[in-house]
């Protein structure tokens, strides 16, 4: 049998050209690791001779370094730069500082408005923000973000947030914690690493893209804590349960930022109650085997419409929007 | 002094064991091909897998593309072999050589890729990445040959516009917004050729591969 197995059938093999018998024949030819070895040494040779194309080698010895002394793979460098909208500096401080003490002369301090700055999204917009401490927050629709007018950055590092935000936070030189509170009975802290966190009633998720985050929640009535790593993905239940997953491509939870949406394995059903949260609408799709059906792939979209557009061509589906503009269905 | 270029050359005339009392140990190394190698890996380690990467990175990266068709997934599959090659400490315990080794890794990682990608946007269950555990490997190595040629004959038949399209962006790696500045079209025509092109392989591959590669890793 041996002789019958050469370089000429191995590489008709490889092209995909041999025929079942001689299929049948490597198969059983290459039971025995000595002929598995020559297998290899075949198959690279017949490699190097039909490359489909020339991976860079030494790009990919610097970056296996990099990650053998982190531990972590290489980050990709697919930041684009956000455009500051928000600049807070010291100076903002100090007016704000002497505004404070107006103020509590006054006897005002109760009042949230005066305590904490505000920001908001209306649906189906973004906001970037800088906050004192460098650290930047992206807004996604539909949610709000509170930043303590005083003391952000000395004493503490407190935000509160509701809807969808990706935070980029900057490691002080001395270690101070960052605090993002939500309503939705957890918080997130760290010291200085990327994540975003989608804290809505319906379901609430924490994404960690690098570094390390502790998570505090409420679960029935205990509290309790998890320690998160790069690409991990918690999702809390209604009854405040988390659970653990993980992501190969953790960017792509931040991948709305431009206006992009990245779907790993949905149901229809989950993207609609997002979109829902985001755009203000209201998505109904009475076949069940339709919000069943899961979607992956990548998509620019600025409406929910426009997603839906590209949706329905690819996957069999047609959509329907009400006379006022707020109601969309979804149906085969 | 040997150079790596004519380590791979044939060696027609090694010793072979004969079958059913082949002894556990390591085979033979044919040609001698890895002698350069494995002296690199005693002197300095890391010279070692700088070498290593250097004789074969590229054919692996080459092979891999072929079940994955895209070279961004493909070289992450091979520098995560390298990677644990390299973090375990394979070398100093690996009983077949470096290269049967890597290969096999490379192509496990790549079937189990498939299958993955098979169960996405499928009802049927949720796809969790469960790890490969070397016992689920296929049963025929012919099985590997069969897929990728089956992945790339998939291809073939995508329409014209839609191959090309997938190709730039899998193959060469190229970001939508290129490619529909380079094509003349909108953002949103690539997108959604993209994802037509995504949806119309899975369905050519499920349609011969899915109870297979389900039945292969439960």
């Amino acid at each position: 049998m041996k002789d019958q197995i050469n370089a000429e059938l191995i590489f008709r093999y490889f092209s995909g050209n041999a025929t079942a018998f001689e299929k049948e024949l490597i198969n059983e030819w290459s039971a025995d690791p000595q002929a598995r070895e020559r297998l290899f040494i075949w198959l690279q040779e017949w490699e190097n001779q039909n490359l489909q194309y020339a991976a860079d080698d030494e790009n990919a010895i610097a970056r296996h370094f990099i990650r053998m002394e982190d531990g972590t793979p290489p980050e990709e460098k697919e930041q684009q730069e956000t455009p500051r909208i928000r600049r807070w500096t010291w100076k903002a401080g100090l007016i704000a500082a002497a505004t404070a003490a107006a103020v509590l002369t006054a006897g005002w301090l109760g009042f949230d408005e005066i305590r904490y700055q505000t920001y908001a999204t209306g649906y189906g917009q973004i906001e970037r923000l800088e906050l004192p401490d460098g650290s930047r927050v992206v807004l996604n629709a539909n949610s709000t973000l509170r930043v303590p007018r005083f003391g952000f950055g000395n004493l503490s590092r407190e935000v509160y947030m509701t809807g969808e935000a990706d935070f980029a936070v900057i490691h002080t030189e001395n270690h101070q914690k960052f605090i993002v509170r939500t309503e939705e009975d957890f918080a997130v802290e760290v010291l200085g690493t990327e994540f975003n966190v989608y804290a809505r009633p319906r379901r609430s998720r924490v994404v960690l893209n690098k570094g390390k985050v502790k998570l505090l929640y409420l679960n029935g009535q205990r509290e309790e804590q998890l320690l998160m790593k790069p690409g991990d993905l918690v999702n809390f239940d209604a009854a405040g349960h988390a659970e653990v997953k993980r992501t190969e491509n953790p960017q792509h939870f931040s991948a709305w930022k431009a206006h992009r949406f990245v779907f790993e394995n949905e149901s229809l059903r989950d993207i609609c109650d997002q979109f829902e949260d985001n755009f203000g609408l209201e998505i109904h799709i009475p076949d069940s085997t339709l919000a069943a059906l899961t979607i992956s792939g990548s998509f620019t979209a600025i409406s929910a419409e426009e997603l839906f557009e590209i949706l329905a061509e690819g996957s069999g589906f047609s959509y329907q929007r009400s006379a006022d503009g707020k109601t969309i269905t979804l149906s085969y | 002094m040997e150079s790596p270029v004519d380590q791979q050359g044939g060696d027609a005339d090694r010793p072979h064991w004969p079958g059913p009392d082949r002894p556990k140990r390591r085979p033979e190394m044919p040609a001698e091909s890895e002698m350069l190698l494995r002296k690199a890996f005693e002197s300095d380690v890391r010279k070692g897998i700088e070498l290593l990467f250097r004789w074969y990175y590229r054919p692996l990266c080459s092979h891999v593309v072929r079940y994955v068709s895209s070279r961004e997934i493909a070289e992450d599959i091979v520098s995560d072999v390298f990677y644990k090659f390299h973090r375990d400490n394979v070398f100093e315990h690996v009983e077949t050589s470096f290269r049967a080794y890597l290969f096999t890794a490379v192509r496990y990682s790549a079937f189990d890729y498939a299958r993955v990608e098979m169960k996405r946007n499928t009802s049927l269950e949720y796809a969790e990445y469960v790890t490969l555990q070397p016992e689920n490997q296929p049963d025929h190595i012919t099985q590997y040959e069969d897929l990728y040629n089956d992945v790339q004959n998939a291809i073939n038949t995508l329409p014209q516009k839609q191959r090309r399209i997938y190709l730039m962006n899998r193959h060469e790696g190229k970001k939508y917004a290129e490619i529909a500045a380079e094509l003349g079209l909108s953002l949103r025509t690539v997108e959604s050729q993209m994802y037509g092109a995504m949806q119309e392989l899975r369905r050519i591959i499920r349609a011969k591969w899915f109870f297979l590669l389900l039945l292969l890793f439960h």
